[in-house]
């Protein structure tokens, strides 16, 4: 699909347009700015409004593109691109290059909705509002941009832009132990980024382009660092981001302390930029170390998967139980990739995106009770449904959607997963199904403990969900999960598109190594 | 019959749970919204009361399930002309990934028109008997709704031509059971008892999607009649082949086995019945329909289904038949010592499906399909009976009862035939399916037929025991309704329940009597035999011996509970305790076996969430997270030690630049 219009280059810099409207335009928390002051009754609180307008526009417009989407065609499509650095001489060659296909087109889709949920579900933001909106609206743009760039320093370039929003927005808004938590993100992160960087220059500068599409794997042999070695550096980075475990604990620190708008954008699509690394870059330009490293990602799935879980049922805070439910979800990512097949890798790419509904509604879910009770602690709460009945049905459809129940998102994932990987990796899928188990366990504990059980009286003054922007979060987000549950094709043929190519260049590699050898 | 008219069976009563569910989101809406939000339109109100009130939760379910159920009578009707032979309906794709693909699709035969028949007949009369032992319930809505969604799952349940849909309706009737156990979720048991049920079961659900997954990845088939197809067609030399699809001997009982495991679970087989009992906590009417009549039934379904595998693999339909002989005996003993009407029958019920699970490990698949469907009718007689006698009592305390035979005479009348017919005495329906099932364990396996015997002899015990205690005798009082809690507000004056509840009764007793008389003439037989892969003619089968035998110590044995409970006083005053002779015996039975102490307390409790999970986090926070905070401390450490170095004074630069440059010089010429 090409629309000879830079649709994908106005989609992810039109968040920073807004921006630059919010910065421009009055906010409601400068009382010495005149237009307020002369606004009746300071009624108008532009950033917020800015901010939605602006996320419902690059909403629609991924709507039309997942619309337009040429369901037939295989690669790229809405390609943008020129040449931006051009260095010649000492090989290095970057591109301003943005496309979509089959396996970012539903991620950035995804963006685009927990955007808007983001920005709906901070409505009751009072700090700040100016900074807060604009700092979301940086995220989304450097969000969408790691999953359009085709250039790898284009991809770091926007992947570690996304450090700034996000350490702001965690020690400004946030609660708790706020700064620590912020700064061990970013320590993390950068930590990461670190290793990536030098795997993504060996690979440029090997390939003599950072182009996505033009990087043979052959030409990583000619690299000044051996190919395992560079796969592991970028693994380092992504599976900081997915997380995995043992390198997971900066996870639920983030998590607990964000104000509830990131830890849905974190959930939601920044960790996907892990998985989706994988599948992208390392799996495409690597097929060959990737195959060699099945049994290792597999191990990692079902330790993340199985450990996260039982360490998942200890928690006492209940944003930092969902949070470490992560932990195990993500684990199913690199079983499914694992499995080296096309079953196993869509998977894979559906659990990024269906894990992405539902842990960011659970956090939606959190964020809402929190607002109201102002507590997160399990044993603080109990029979929460006799007061907020509503919200009540929200989080258990939300647990329940967690959990891995049929006819909702995450089960349509866990399931391809199970039956893409069972066949190479027998061992990892029979142990990984206890997660089902203990999945079921610590989301039925939880909900047991807080929404069910004897009224609280204290709680009886709590305000059940009233306000139009949680009803629309909370029956939007359900009705997509019980779309992708129910026909689960609309995402899913995309994403069977997309990693198709993958698995192909993966076979050519392993039949030629079976030839070789 | 087009397949349309199945979707429509399932849909009919999913449609009934959307307009259920809008009715009770306006009740949560109506309470809450106007407190806070004047800005929501009052006009709104009455509209939505007079369109979105309590009737619109139950009205377009009765109605929807009345239809399913004439056209799943119609297509019973269809089903015996074709003598149960499946109907040609291709399935449809519903998505693929990569060599994967998941259909959805019907599967019509003897066996899914008789369960279809069941499910929507017992969950129609139910749902008629709710409307008035829910009525004034201020759930009343939430209810409906949930009991649409249940029937829902379960007819997909029936209807599935694959395994994957099987698994995901069976799934869904899980959580359905979970939120209906769970219904009063102010009570803590309650909640508490829909937890443990989820989990219970789910731990049996893991066996089934390890045999999924492993079934899918040794054929690539999850359709229900092609597995059958390869299972039926026999082993040769260690591989089952047909068709181009083969799977070997081990993996074909592992397959079995995994099924078994889910079955356990749903049916509340050992180790996995402790969930049941407790799943009491939920409104009677569901216990009648969930927890006896349908759902727990579906573990039976999907052995039947797939009895060709179950066959395929000795194994597997022995350990099937020992693991249901125990359970028969063992439930049995544990209801005779349970003071509440609706525990003794629940193990009741986990007594009986274990007489279906052994019938089908001794080969006796119509025997037991028909004893499902018998037990269907008279169980739910039984349990919306108890519901009757809580409707006027507050109580399901049979201490608290007594002589309510005067007091309610239809639901004494009722309850005394679903005895009659549980206890399996002829002619009642229970006698002519359990004599069945003794014939096949007979002929296959003696010990289980011991086994199958004793627990009959029991099953008459335990029941006459609770007819006693609930309707003879002296009337105990009852108890108040809690605080709180909805109720009969006079319970020392017992009255007979509404209309609405006696009328299911009535219509549940009669099917009791005659539904046993099908098995003449072989006719059902043959029919449900239609669902195998290779269908053949049924007949009726009669032993002399057994019915005199079971029939002599079902009859004997209720007679001495009689004259037991009559004189309880004087017994007693010859210092026997309870029921049980031996008080030891008495206390093991009353602990329930400490199964459920072992399971939950031991197992669930300490050693996995005080042992293992606890160590889990203790080694998370301390180990993986603590070393990395320790090192950052030592990193800013570090870091003060590099301020010293960078510290403006250009010498120590220039000397660093000229060591390091030294230490770079000699790397280069050592390698």
């Amino acid at each position: 699909m090409d629309p000879g219009f830079p649709v994908l280059s106005l989609l992810i810099f039109l968040p920073l347009l807004g921006v630059v409207l919010i910065a421009l335009l009055p906010g409601k928390h400068t009382p010495t700015d005149w237009l307020v002051q002369n606004a009746p009754g300071n009624a108008v609180d532009y950033p917020k409004w800015i901010a939605l307008g602006i996320a419902l526009a690059t909403l629609i417009i991924s709507l039309v593109m997942f619309i337009l989407f040429d369901r037939s065609a295989a690669g790229f499509q809405f390609v943008d691109e020129f040449d931006w650095i051009s260095a010649e001489a000492v090989g290095f060659n970057v591109k301003y290059a943005f496309g979509v296909d089959g396996l970012s087109m539903p991620l950035v889709f995804l963006t685009a909705i927990l955007s808007v949920v983001a920005v709906l579900v901070s409505w009751r933001v009072n700090l700040r509002t100016k900074e807060y909106f604009a700092w979301l609206l940086v995220l989304e743009t450097s969000v969408l941009g790691v999953f359009t760039s085709l250039d790898l320093i284009m991809f770091f370039l926007f992947w570690e832009l996304e450090l700034v929003p996000m350490f702001l927005l965690i020690s400004i808004w946030g609660s708790g132990n706020r700064n620590y938590s912020a700064l061990k993100f970013v320590l993390y992160t950068v930590f990461g980024s670190a290793f990536m960087l030098v795997g993504f220059l060996a690979l440029g500068v090997a390939a003599d382009t950072f182009d996505i599409r033009e990087i043979r794997h052959d030409a990583v042999a000619a690299a000044f660092l051996p190919a395992p070695a560079i796969f592991a550096f970028i693994m380092i980075a992504f599976a900081i981001k997915l997380p995995v475990v043992p390198v997971h604990t900066w996870l639920p620190d983030a998590h607990t302390d964000a104000p509830t708008a990131v830890s849905v954008l974190l959930a939601g699509v920044l960790l996907k930029m892990g998985g989706y690394g994988i599948l992208r870059l390392l799996f495409t330009l690597m097929p060959d170390v990737g195959a060699d490293a099945d049994l290792a990602l597999a191990i990692i799935g079902v330790v993340s998967i199985v450990y996260g879980a039982i360490v998942t049922i200890r928690q006492t805070d209940l944003k930092r139980l969902i949070a470490y439910s992560s932990v195990s979800h993500m684990g199913f990512v690199l079983l499914g990739v694992s499995a080296l097949g096309v079953t196993g890798l869509s998977g894979a790419a559906m659990q990024l995106v269906t894990h992405g509904l539902i842990t960011g509604m659970l956090f939606v879910m959190v964020g809402l009770v929190y607002d109201r009770t102002h507590t997160r602690q399990i044993s603080d709460m109990s029979g929460l449904a006799h007061h907020i009945p509503l919200l009540g049905i929200g989080m258990v459809f939300a647990g329940l959607a967690g959990l891995g129940l049929p006819a909702l998102a995450g089960f349509v994932a866990e399931i391809t997963i199970f039956l893409g990987a069972f066949e190479s990796q027998t061992a990892a899928v029979s142990v990984a199904l206890t997660g089902v188990l203990l999945a079921a366990a610590y989301i039925l504990w939880a909900l047991q403990r807080t929404f069910f059980g004897p009224k609280d009286d204290n709680w009886a003054h709590l305000p059940d969900a009233n306000h139009w922007s949680e009803f629309t979060i909370i029956a939007g987000l359900m009705a997509l999960i019980v779309l992708l549950g129910v026909y689960p094709s609309v995402v899913m043929d995309l994403l069977e598109m997309g990693v198709e190519p993958i698995v192909e260049s993966i076979e050519t590699v392993v039949s030629a190594g079976a030839g070789g050898g | 019959m087009s397949e349309t008219i199945f979707w429509a069976i399932l849909f009919l009563p999913l449609t009934a749970f959307a307009l259920a569910g809008v009715s009770a989101l306006n009740q949560n809406l109506q309470r809450r919204i106007p407190e806070w939000d004047p800005r929501y339109p009052s006009a709104f109100k009455p509209i939505a009361d007079q369109f979105c009130g309590p009737r619109l939760a139950s009205t377009p379910l009765i109605i929807a399930l009345a239809v399913a159920f004439v056209l799943a009578l119609i297509n019973l009707i269809d089903s015996i002309g074709l003598r149960g032979l499946p109907l040609d309906i291709a399935t449809h794709q519903l998505f693929t990934a990569g060599d994967l693909t998941v259909n959805l699709g019907v599967r019509i035969d003897g066996l899914t028109s008789v369960m279809l028949v069941i499910v929507t007949g017992v969950s129609l009369l139910v749902q008629v008997y709710s409307t008035g032992y829910m009525d004034g319930d201020h759930g009343y809505r939430r209810y409906f709704a949930f009991m649409a969604l249940f029937t829902t799952s379960m007819i997909g349940l029936v209807l599935a031509d694959n395994l994957l849909m099987l698994f995901a309706f069976w799934e869904l009737v899980g959580l359905t059971s979970y939120l209906l156990i769970g219904f009063w979720f102010h009570r803590p048991a309650a909640a508490a008892a829909a937890k443990k049920a989820f989990l219970v079961t789910r731990l049996g659900d893991l066996g089934m999607l390890a045999a999924l997954i492993l079934i899918y990845s040794k054929t690539g088939t999850m359709d229900i009649a092609e597995i059958n197809a390869l299972a039926d067609h026999g082993a040769e030399a260690g591989m089952f082949a047909l068709n181009g699809l083969m799977i070997g001997q081990t993996a074909m009982t592992l397959f079995g086995l995994g099924l078994i495991a889910g079955a356990i679970g749903k049916s509340a087989q050992f180790p996995l019945h402790i969930w049941l009992p407790d799943a009491m906590e939920g409104p009677t009417p569901v216990s009648a329909l969930v927890h006896s009549a349908t759902m727990v039934a579906a573990g039976v379904y999907l052995l039947a289904r797939f009895f060709p595998v179950i066959h395929a693999s000795s194994t597997a339909s022995d350990f099937i038949a020992w693991i249901g002989a125990g359970t028969a005996l063992g439930a049995a003993i544990l209801a005779l010592v349970q003071v509440d009407i609706k525990r003794v029958l629940a193990y009741s019920t986990i007594s009986q499906l274990a007489y279906m699970m052994f019938a089908i490990g001794v080969g006796g698949y119509v025997a037991a399909v028909f004893h499902l469907m018998t037990h269907a009718f008279f169980k739910a007689l039984l349990f919306l009976g108890s519901g009757s006698v809580n409707h006027s009592t507050n109580t399901f305390d049979m201490r608290k009862m007594g002589g309510l035979r005067t007091m309610m005479p239809i639901t004494f009348a009722t309850f005394v035939v679903g005895t009659l017919s549980l206890a399996g005495i002829i002619p009642f329906s229970g006698f002519w399916s359990k004599d069945e099932i003794l014939i096949y364990a007979w002929d296959n396996n003696k010990g289980v037929f011991v086994l199958g015997l004793l627990a009959a002899g029991l099953t008459a015990a335990y029941m006459v025991r609770a007819v006693y205690m609930t309707f003879f005798g002296q009337y105990q009082g009852g108890e108040q309704v809690a605080p709180g809690e909805h109720g009969n507000d006079d319970p020392s004056h017992p009255h007979e329940s509404p209309r609405s509840m006696t009328t299911p009764l009535i219509i549940l007793a009669v099917i009791s009597v005659v539904s046993g008389f099908l098995t003449f003439g072989g006719e059902f037989q043959t029919w449900v035999y239609g669902a195998l892969p290779h269908p053949h003619d049924g007949s009726f089968h009669w032993s002399w011996g057994i019915f005199l035998g079971s029939t002599a110590l079902a009859v004997g044995s209720g007679f001495a509970a009689f004259v037991f409970m009559h004189h309880r006083d004087r017994v007693r005053s010859w210092g026997v305790g309870g029921i049980w002779p031996i008080p030891e015996a008495q206390r093991f039975a009353t602990n329930l076996f400490y199964l459920d102490a072992l399971g939950e307390n031991l197992l669930a409790r300490r050693v996995f969430y005080g042992w293992i999970a606890r160590s889990s986090a203790w080694f998370d926070a301390t180990v993986v997270d603590g070393v990395v905070n320790h090192a950052w401390r030592e990193g800013l450490t570090v870091a003060g030690a590099a301020r010293f170095v960078q510290n403006g004074w250009v010498q120590a630069g220039t000397i660093s630049i000229g060591l390091g440059g030294m230490i770079i010089w000699i790397a280069v010429v050592l390698f």
